[in-house]
């Protein structure tokens, strides 16, 4: 099973930068790209995307598995993991595709890659809470604390993605 | 009597700050009220590369925008090579052009394919377009060229989004022939892919409008233009780029954060793919001038919806010079010549995906950039944006309020606009009365 980790955000954005910082340390963590998941070999790839580009549905024939990282903003306490597969509408709108050549944001990107049936049978959104999103580098201090139990949430995420029975919508 | 308020609002993009928005305000049919506003907040990059080494300016500005870096990499790069005096080598000026192709085409097919075609073809976006089974193969079409661009750019610049090799000099690493060879068949793909992308533009129903425009792009004696050459335009102007700023200035008006440019008359003008192909049509590859004359379109053309057939054109003609170049590269030795500071202030025009790019800068003895003047092509068209609307908005008074919207945002589309340096919120309020 080929798992690819990509993390969206700008570093220089305060809490933006969580889906990069956690790419970075389970690249760090995963000396080895390859792991074991129940008897099945697991391979990992990781991308780091500064903000959310149509690139991404370039790289998505080498995967099984596409797992996104990507701050969250929903009133949840900051360092809250929202974590749950993809589904079509499972992001709302922003109509981002309209008018700007910047502007893809992640639902649109995956909205077309589902349209053009080249999306990975399974798609999980990992999305962190984040407290402040504000021009600057590093993290907040709360999601600096929460780091550790994030990054753990990972092994739960892969066995998840390996499960014989699919991902459930609420992981 | 009655007042009639409507409003339409288009918003985008959440990841990066900033807000505009188009609003229309008729009276009896008459216009009142028409303001492209810019409330992007300012980014002050002419402010802080001030202080900085020369060489960092590449660097620097290759951050203004994800989409174009390597015009402002390259406008930088020879306005600092003029005032240091260097002199490239044919090998360094032929790579660099082979890397503008690349940025041409990852950015043109994503405008034609994703961004402009479904106005054309009535879908509210690209995803919705790809939906349908026939346009569907279009789409592909345009990601599959997107993806070349995206290959080729890398593989020079070092990554895809703000590359990272290209310096004051040349290269910091230049790519191997065999590394280049290996995108050969892509490219020969791409290049048949943007001449079906020509002949498709070339049926999409273009409203019926062309104003009287003066076209500003770069020329050149020898080629299309991509790094260099003088300034000309529609309406007689020829003129080196030193001369640029006596010819045009730059405004601040109130309702825009990005500056309103303009001739020094006060009268606006348009840069980008269909005035750069009105005006060097002899100059497009073999096999462009070929597309444009099946298209059945004749240029030069004053619509600026036509400018995704332009568009089209000159993305052909990237694919087939990009061949051209592949076909005799051999890597420059060195890659780039090292600069030695010296005081001096130097400007330079290349031909942004968008339109001109003008850079200008000031340096000290120790190779310190004192002062930097940036014009980027959204801001030189912007007033022509706002002088179309006014022109254009009367022809859709009488359709129904969302599709005269349409219309207008569509016309706005057709100018490319580079958002990361303007607009990122379009809430469009069209009051009548």
């Amino acid at each position: 099973m080929r798992v690819l980790v990509v993390g969206i955000g700008n570093a220089w954005a305060g809490d933006d930068g969580i889906g990069p910082e956690i790419v970075r340390r389970l690249q760090a963590n995963y000396a080895t790209t390859a792991v074991v998941q129940r008897g099945e070999a697991v391979h990992l790839a990781f991308r780091i995307m500064p903000h959310p580009d149509v690139t991404l549905i370039e790289t998505l024939a080498d995967c099984d598995v596409l797992v996104i990282v990507d701050a969250v903003k929903s009133g949840a306490p900051p360092g809250t993991i929202h974590c749950q597969a993809w589904q079509p509408n499972v992001l709302s709108s922003r109509q981002v595709e309209r008018s700007s050549s910047h502007g893809w944001g992640v639902r649109e990107i995956l909205g077309l890659a589902h349209t053009l049936e080249c999306l990975p049978t399974k798609v999980i959104l990992w999305g962190i809470e984040a407290a402040a999103v504000e021009p600057g580098a590093g993290l907040s201090p709360e999601l600096v604390a929460a780091l550790p139990d994030i990054v753990n949430r990972f092994d739960q995420i892969l066995e998840e993605c390996n499960s014989p029975f699919g991902t459930k919508p609420g992981i | 009597m009655t007042t009639q308020t409507r409003t339409i609002k288009v918003d985008y993009m959440a990841r990066v700050e900033g807000e505009g928005a188009l609003d229309i305000v008729t009276k009896n049919g008459e216009i009142s009220h028409l303001q492209l506003r810019i409330y992007e907040p300012p980014r002050f990059f002419e402010a802080f590369l001030r202080g900085r080494r020369f060489e960092e300016a590449p660097d620097i500005t290759a951050r203004i925008c994800g989409i174009c870096p390597v015009a402002y990499q390259m406008s930088s790069i020879h306005a600092m090579e003029k005032i240091l005096g260097l002199t490239i080598s044919p090998e360094i000026r032929a790579l660099r052009r082979l890397y503008y192709c690349a940025e041409w085409i990852q950015s043109h097919a994503l405008h034609v394919y994703l961004l402009h075609a479904p106005d054309f073809l009535g879908y509210e976006s690209g995803i919705a377009m790809a939906a349908n089974p026939e346009l569907r193969p279009a789409v592909e079409r345009g990601l599959r060229m997107k993806k070349i661009g995206n290959r080729l750019l890398a593989l020079i610049g070092g990554r895809e989004v703000h590359p990272i090799t290209p310096c004051v000099g040349g290269f910091y690493r230049a790519p191997r022939r065999n590394e280049l060879l290996a995108l050969e068949d892509d490219l020969t793909w791409g290049l048949q892919a943007a001449i079906e992308t020509v002949a498709w533009t070339a049926t999409l129903p273009f409203p019926d409008f062309a104003p009287d425009y003066e076209f500003v792009a770069l020329t050149h004696p020898d080629e299309y233009p991509l790094n260099e050459g003088r300034v000309v335009s529609s309406k007689g102007l020829d003129i080196p780029v030193e001369d640029f700023e006596k010819h045009f200035a730059e405004e601040h008006v109130a309702h825009s954060n990005a500056l309103h440019a303009h001739r020094i008359d006060g009268d606006s003008y348009q840069v980008g793919p269909l005035a750069r192909v009105n005006l060097n049509l002899d100059k497009l590859s073999p096999l462009a001038q070929t597309a444009l004359r099946q298209s059945g379109l004749s240029f030069p053309n004053n619509n600026p919806f036509v400018s995704i057939v332009a568009r089209s054109l000159e993305t052909v003609h990237a694919f087939e010079e990009a061949l051209a170049i592949i076909k005799d590269y051999e890597p420059p030795r060195p890659s780039r010549i090292i600069a030695q500071p010296q005081a001096g202030e130097g400007c330079h025009i290349t031909e942004a995906p968008r339109g001109m790019l003008y850079h200008r800068y000031r340096l000290d003895d120790a190779g310190l950039i004192q002062e930097a003047h940036i014009w980027a092509p959204t801001s030189q068209n912007l007033k022509r944006m706002e002088d179309d609307l006014r022109a254009f908005v009367p022809n859709v008074l009488e359709l129904p309020l969302d599709e005269a919207t349409l219309r207008c945002e569509q016309l706005v589309r057709s100018y490319d606009p580079c958002i990361s340096c303007a607009t990122h919120f379009l809430n469009l309020n069209i009051q009548a009365t």
